[in-house]
């Protein structure tokens, strides 16, 4: 039950730490997002960003601590368990199907709200096409919405620009109705006026309730889009704040924005 | 050559939908003519041959399923023919069933036991599953010779009522072929039915990354048990039919080499297309089969050549699947008029 004064976090992360072999990658990490909040999560290379996606999504089972969605403990449950329960993610490394094309990219990512046996599809029951026909035009929509409306459905996903790609996969992923999106740095090789349409659209996708979780080195992105910002370092909590108490703090200067806001 | 050239340029999307049409039709015809051969041939000898086509094709379609849907490397695939065929014959033999009776039995069978197999078995990584499926095949191989009960020993089984329908036995090759031929159009039907819906996504997905289809909510393993027992249920199928038709069931069906052989149609007819593995199917019998006739083991050797030159040449296949979203499944589900932008679209829960 939630309490009186806090209401329930969509994600609940505590003293989170893992090791692999002799790195600390993450060490006593602690944070929580809200809903409709877009939370950054920043730090030099090897920071352990990519690692706490991997924990939280559930591709690292092997943490201390404890990583909690809506209440809802996390701890040994699978990946496809824990996209059940509304977390979505995209990869630092796009990892689109090759072999789908781009619309049925979008419909893949439905899989868990296409409610359709294998004896409908196999029969192309009634409800084979009432279902088919829902998730189709969910997926023109999601499409748009993440500004691919103009790209011919039938390509294949790994035939678009890379910009494209990584809209893609964020589309798939908001395809499924996530309480909370997780994006891997997805402002990597975009130009200027591509990264701030993308801020616009990250924005959008938190205005509609959903929590946003956002690994980014781009700090235009970072600073003008998100709510909150941790800092990681060599996989600690260095600091947590506004982005306005992040740019100032001394610790994050030193160890992180020092050469590349230039204070 | 240039025809070739003409046909290709057909093919192409800013090709005349006329023109396109006209090859549709043309293959069609040219499908419906070669499926009707037997009929106009006549004998028994060539309608012999094309339900061996049908046979293969239908084995090619089904572990299509497996392979060319889901990547998964199948190499014991001919154990639920075998099944399937030694479940007819029982049922025929000591039970009285009819075949029409039996299939049903057949592809249940088929489904349970490939479930059975299929769930410790899955969990294993690429090589290991063949290595395992491979050993499967061994070991109903082994079963098929030594559990002499049920399955007749190295003699087999046979010496069962004719099948008949509506009172009508069943005795030549042509009266079966109708069968396997509507067995056959049914199988490419459901899978492509399949590959079309969410099941065949998920199977794409796992093919292409287990990693990014389990971030998109896809079980893993329990999806490729689906792909392993609705492609295994086809062979089940078409190994009853076998059973019928040869009017006897012995091991020597569906040795390593049978396994083999059906990996190879797969191979050559062109991974997760149902049409080229069909063709596939039809190359196989033409060669490895009817050639053998005349040249002994040379037709095996010939077929297995042109594997290997498809491979290093043409690794896709001989009809190469190529996914694509039609234009008329979008008009059909889509919205009439799909945003270029969408503002507000209930994105979230
Ligand atoms: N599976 C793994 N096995 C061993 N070490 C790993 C593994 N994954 C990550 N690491 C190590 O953990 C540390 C944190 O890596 P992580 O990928 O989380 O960093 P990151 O903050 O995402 O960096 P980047 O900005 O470069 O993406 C690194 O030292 C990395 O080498
Ligand atoms: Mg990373």
């Amino acid at each position: 039950m939630t309490t009186a004064l806090a209401p329930e976090p969509l994600l609940a992360v505590s003293d989170l730490s893992v090791s692999f072999g002799g790195v600390q990658a993450l060490a006593e990490v602690s944070f929580s997002l809200q809903r409709d909040e877009i939370l950054g999560i920043i730090g030099p290379n090897g920071a352990g960003k990519t690692t706490l996606f991997n924990v939280v999504s559930g591709l690292v089972k092997d943490y201390r601590g404890s990583v909690a969605m809506g209440g809802v403990d996390l701890r040994g449950k699978s990946p496809q368990r824990i996209v059940g329960l509304g977390l979505r993610r995209t990869f630092q490394n796009v990892r689109l199907f090759k072999s789908l094309s781009v619309i049925d990219t979008v419909l893949a990512g439905q899989h868990l709200t296409i409610r359709e046996s294998v004896f409908d599809s196999a029969f192309r029951t009634p409800r084979y096409h009432r279902q088919e026909s829902i998730a189709v035009q969910r997926a023109q929509q999601v499409l748009a919405f993440v500004g691919l409306g103009h790209v011919a459905p039938g390509d294949m996903a790994t035939s678009l620009p890379y910009g494209g790609q990584r809209r893609l996969e964020i589309a798939r992923a908001l395809a499924g109705y996530p309480k909370v999106l997780m994006l891997d740095e997805p402002a990597a090789g975009m130009n200027a006026t591509e990264s701030r349409s993308l801020g616009t659209m990250i924005r959008r996708i938190a205005a509609t309730g959903i929590g946003v979780l956002l690994v980014e080195h781009d700090m235009r992105v970072i600073m003008s889009v998100c709510d909150r910002i941790v800092v990681l370092n060599f996989g600690r909590m260095i600091a947590q704040g506004t982005p306005e108490e992040i740019r100032s703090d001394p610790a994050v200067v030193r160890a992180y924005l020092g050469d590349e806001v230039g204070a | 050559m240039k025809a070739l050239a003409r046909l290709r340029a057909v093919r192409r999307p800013e090709a005349s939908s006329q023109a396109r049409r006209a090859v549709r039709v043309a293959v069609v015809l040219g499908a419906v003519a070669f499926a009707s051969a037997p009929y106009w041939l006549g004998g028994t000898y060539f309608p012999d041959i094309w339900i061996d086509m049908g046979l293969w094709g239908i084995i090619g379609v089904g572990l299509n399923v497996v392979i060319g849907f889901a990547g998964l490397l199948d190499l014991g695939y001919m154990a639920f023919y075998a099944i399937g065929g030694y479940v007819f014959a029982n049922a025929a033999l000591y039970h009285g069933f009819n075949l029409w009776e039996t299939l049903p039995i057949g592809a249940v069978v088929a489904l349970v036991s490939s479930a059975i197999i299929g769930f410790p078995t899955l969990r294993v990584r690429g090589d290991y599953l063949a290595i395992m499926t491979l050993g499967f095949g061994g070991i109903v191989y082994f079963a098929a010779e030594n559990l002499t009960a049920l399955t007749g020993g190295v003699n087999g089984l046979y010496g069962w009522k004719t099948p008949s329908l509506l009172g009508h036995p069943f005795v030549t090759p042509l009266d079966f072929y109708p069968f396997v031929l509507a067995l056959l159009v049914v199988a490419a039907l459901v899978t492509m039915h399949l590959r079309t819906s969410r099941i065949g996504r998920a199977w794409a997905c796992i093919k292409d990354d287990e990693i990014a289809a389990a971030a998109s909510g896809i079980p893993i393993v329990r999806y490729k048990l689906y792909a392993y027992m609705l492609g295994s249920v086809w062979a089940g199928l078409a190994g009853a039919l076998f059973a019928a038709k040869e009017a006897l069931i012995s091991p020597e069906s569906f040795t390593f080499d049978a396994s083999f052989f059906a990996v190879a149609i797969v191979v050559l007819g062109g991974m997760g297309s149902i049409s080229g593995v069909i063709i596939g199917g039809i190359f196989y019998v033409v060669i490895a089969e009817w050639l053998s006739a005349y040249t002994g083991t040379l037709g095996g050797v010939i077929f297995a050549a042109l594997l290997l030159l498809m491979v290093l040449l043409r690794p896709q296949g001989l009809i190469p699947y190529r996914p694509t979203f039609n234009r008329r499944r979008l008009l059909r589900y889509g919205l009439p008029e799909p945003p270029v932008v969408a503002d507000d679209y209930r994105l979230g829960p």
